[in-house]
């Protein structure tokens, strides 16, 4: 009997030792990124049975779980994805308006209607140099605003582009991490250990995963773990791994200068498909949608206004004579002798543009750089108190000319940054409402998974009782044995 | 009971920490500068408005520089032709006192001299300047238009300017219809909008046409390009003008003619009318532009009036809301300080 005491006791030593030894691992752990509770199950020995009594034989540790919840962590993981596309384009979004922004500051729109303005001030004097001045100098900063804005487009392009090509390092880095994880899992799995630690860490690779596209995981018949990006294919698959490739085009090679220098993601092992056309959530999903959208709309929409800013000031600047005096016969026909250059027929605007690159491309021409008086005010020659050209360009800031005559040019401009603005800040309250669900959807899963001090601390004193009360037991059979020893005395 | 662990209080406490301190910092900035909209997003639509506004302001501000300089010029036009037409007044007196056949050669040769005075004193008006600009040449504005003989070298073109959107009025009184008879040639008034090169780029795409500068019941003898092109076109030297007036009054003087002189009468008499005519014309004008600067002015402050609604913070309510979430943080720090430093363990000796 007295040996049985003895190991009774002995597991009941063992079982309190690993349960203090996992809460000090669950209190150790407590501010892992994470980590999720681990408890013992501890469950009662196989009963022996002596004649008509059943004796009990002790405890032993079943096995010890993991506290966790398949779906509330596929519900994170769906939550990461919304809040990370959200983030994202809120995050590229207010780059673009920024590059819009004139609330504080002098932007397109004040810059284009001070062009208009300072023809309407030629207008009241067309004699006057200082104010060809004016104007040229007006036009070279619509020019160059035209080419900051294309440019900071178009950084912003490069930045969504380089951040693409980030991403698709770090998402094979990821995948492969997962596949080794995966080989690791199994193996200590088959022969009955514990894998809780490398679970979580897998867990925490698939969470980083997906904030780049939206995920799918689950284990197939073969207890192998695969991980599927939605709509796109398998990612990790046991222990191989799908390896995404980012390829960046040329110019040409997609057909139009917009999409010069675009990266788009593909398989490794099957280049014929773009990924990325398919992959609508995460950080990526939002990356390609601005680019593809918001930055494509922009770009289409400068482009059009500068070209037809040029087109139409110099179709009606071609209709003028230079500012200088003109030689005539007595009937008052011109006589050019060529001493002048061009007399008429100067473009202001330097032509040809070409429509798909006229933002960037925009510059005033040859004639007005090098010389004031090839601003044209006159609808005549030898008439500098001629006004006509300049009233007529003035008067384009508010002709609907674009959009098929429906829109002017500030109409267009400010319907383009209204886009943005609405886009943005559609995103800002998406982003925010994620942020909510995304919180939501951590603490759901902190309160199930989490360690909770208190909770450990209980256990702890638990734990220790127990423990003290066994060995206390062990003592107990001990004296009891002795006292069977020394009745042989 | 739900279960509370380390990691959900840390959660719950970052992330109502982090919202309160968003807010703040939102609030902050529009405090730092008063405006509500501080980037597109805060208010696309407002933003939109506020920018269009702007605009409106510059041309506003555009408008009434145009409008300055249109009075200031047709004001210097009036004083010319005010002179001009004192000096016919003083031409038409002398006519009435030798239209008589009874004279005395002595007086009509210095009468004869102070009309050729008149007549170097109107070369002078029509010649005049302002800044380097001859104010009745035309288009032709750097060109001297009257040579001595009473030549005109300018031509018959006036300058329009914008002083309102689409508003344009005559800034400038050619030296044909100043100087010369009413019954002259039209001269052919080419907008530089007709037959424009761009009027193709879209069907829809047509400038504004200068309005015609006068309204019916205004003098319309300054509208001639306007008038029919049936007239019978006159070359300036075929015309009558003030000059070949008084270059006749003159000889008359000097050869004794008094019938010419006589018949010269209802000639200074159609001059002098056409000059109070042409006065009538800049001072409705000036009216005009007097009206469109007002109306300019006006919708400058109204548009200010709308912008400030949408683009200034409420003051009043931006502080509190400031004090307001200052409060928020503050309960939310102690609240937190509560949670974070206390468990189980402090208990547990």
């Amino acid at each position: 009997m007295g040996a049985d005491l003895f190991s009774i006791g002995r597991s009941s030593l063992r079982t309190s030792k690993k349960s203090l030894s996992t809460t000090s691992h669950n209190i150790a752990n407590a501010n892992t990124d994470g980590y999720t509770r681990q408890i013992v199950v501890a469950e009662s020995n196989t009963p022996i049975q002596e004649g008509k009594n059943v004796l009990g034989t002790g405890v032993n540790v079943k096995t010890v779980r993991r506290v966790h919840d398949r779906l509330i962590e596929k519900k994170l993981n769906h939550s990461l994805t919304n809040d990370s596309y959200h983030k994202e384009r809120t995050n590229q979004l207010s780059n673009l308006e920024e590059i819009f922004n004139e609330i504080n500051s002098d932007g397109m729109n004040k810059i284009l209607n001070r062009f208009f303005n300072s023809f309407r001030e030629l207008s009241t004097q067309p004699e006057n140099e200082v104010v060809r001045t004016l104007v040229r100098d007006n036009a070279s900063i619509v020019v160059n605003d035209f080419k900051r804005i294309s440019a900071d487009i178009t950084a912003v392009k490069d930045r969504i582009n380089a951040e693409i090509k980030g991403s698709v390092d770090a998402i094979n880095d990821l995948s492969e991490n997962i596949g080794k994880l995966n080989l690791e899992i199994t193996r200590l799995e088959n022969v009955g250990g514990e894998a809780g630690d490398l679970r979580d860490q897998r867990e925490a690779a698939i969470r980083e995963l997906s904030k780049f596209f939206e995920i799918n995981t689950y284990e197939d018949g073969n207890s192998q773990f695969v991980v599927n990006i939605v709509g796109g294919g398998s990612l990790v698959a046991g222990n191989s791994i799908n390896r995404l490739v980012a390829t960046e085009f040329a110019g040409d090679e997609v057909g139009s200068y917009k999409n010069e220098g675009r990266v788009e993601i593909r398989f490794e092992n099957n280049k014929a498909s773009f990924l990325s056309s398919h992959i609508k959530a995460g950080r990526i999903g939002a990356a390609l949608k601005t680019r593809n959208e918001e930055l494509g709309f922009l770009r289409n929409q400068l482009d059009e206004i500068a070209h037809g800013l040029v087109h139409v000031t110099n179709a009606i600047h071609r209709r003028g004579y230079i500012n200088k005096k003109i030689p005539t016969d007595q009937n008052g026909n011109i006589i050019n002798d060529g001493r002048l250059g061009k007399i008429t027929g100067i473009n202001f605007f330097k032509e040809p543009l070409d429509l798909e690159r006229a933002s960037q491309m925009i510059d005033l021409s040859e004639e007005v750089k090098s010389d004031l008086n090839n601003i044209s005010t006159g609808l005549e020659p030898n008439s500098p108190g001629d006004n006509r050209i300049a009233v007529a360009i003035s008067k384009v800031q508010h002709e609907k000319i674009l959009g098929g005559g429906s829109k002017t040019f500030e109409e267009s401009y400010l319907q383009s940054i209204g886009k943005i603005g609405l886009a943005a800040s559609k995103s800002k309250v998406n982003e925010e409402q994620a942020k909510g669900i995304l919180a939501q959807a951590k603490s759901i899963k902190e309160r199930l998974s989490g360690v909770s001090l208190d909770e450990e601390a209980t256990n702890m004193v638990k734990y220790q009782q127990a423990y003290d009360a066994s060995a206390k037991m062990i003592k107990t059979a001990d004296e009891m044995f002795d006292s069977v020893l020394g009745m042989m005395r | 009971m739900a279960r509370v662990s380390e990691g959900s209080t840390i959660h719950a406490i970052n992330f109502s920490i982090g919202k309160t301190k968003e807010k703040l910092e939102n609030l902050q900035l529009k405090g730092s500068n008063l405006k509500q909209v501080q980037k597109p997003s805060d208010n696309p639509i407002g933003n939109m408005e506020i920018l269009s506004i702007r605009s409106k302001d510059i041309d506003g501000n555009q408008y009434l520089r145009n409008g300055s300089v249109a009075k200031a010029q047709l004001t210097y036009t009036e004083n010319a032709i005010e002179d001009l037409t004192n000096l016919m007044v003083k031409a038409k007196e002398l006519a009435i006192s030798q239209s008589s056949n009874i004279f005395d050669t002595s007086v009509r040769t210095s009468i004869a001299r102070e009309v050729g005075q008149l007549y170097n004193q109107a070369l002078g008006i029509g010649n005049r300047r302002i800044g380097n600009k001859y104010i009745f040449a035309g288009h032709k504005s750097l060109t001297k238009p009257f040579t001595v003989n009473g030549e005109y070298l300018g031509d018959g073109n006036q300058t329009r300017i914008e002083v309102a959107k689409d508003t344009f009025v005559p800034v400038t009184f050619n030296g044909r219809d100043v100087f010369f008879d009413k019954t002259g040639s039209p001269v052919p008034e080419r907008s530089p909008l007709d037959n424009s090169p761009f009027e193709n780029l879209s069907n829809q795409f047509e400038l504004q046409r200068p309005e015609p500068h006068f309204k019916e019941n205004e003098p319309p003898q300054i509208n001639r390009e306007l008038a029919s092109s049936e007239e019978p076109s006159l070359p300036d030297f075929a015309r009558g003008s003030i000059f070949s007036d008084l270059k006749r009054f003159e000889n008359a003087l000097v050869t004794n003619n008094h019938e010419i002189i006589q018949d010269l009468l209802p000639s200074f008499d159609e001059s002098i009318e056409r000059l109070v005519e042409i006065r009538t014309v800049i001072g409705s004008t000036i009216n005009k532009i007097d009206t469109a600067t007002n109306a300019v002015e006006h919708n400058m402050l109204t548009n200010a009036e709308y912008k400030s609604k949408i683009e200034d913070a409420d003051v009043a309510e931006l502080f509190t809301d400031l004090t307001r979430q200052q409060n928020v943080l503050n309960a939310t720090y102690k609240a937190s300080a509560q949670m974070m430093n206390n468990n189980l363990m402090n208990y547990i000796k």
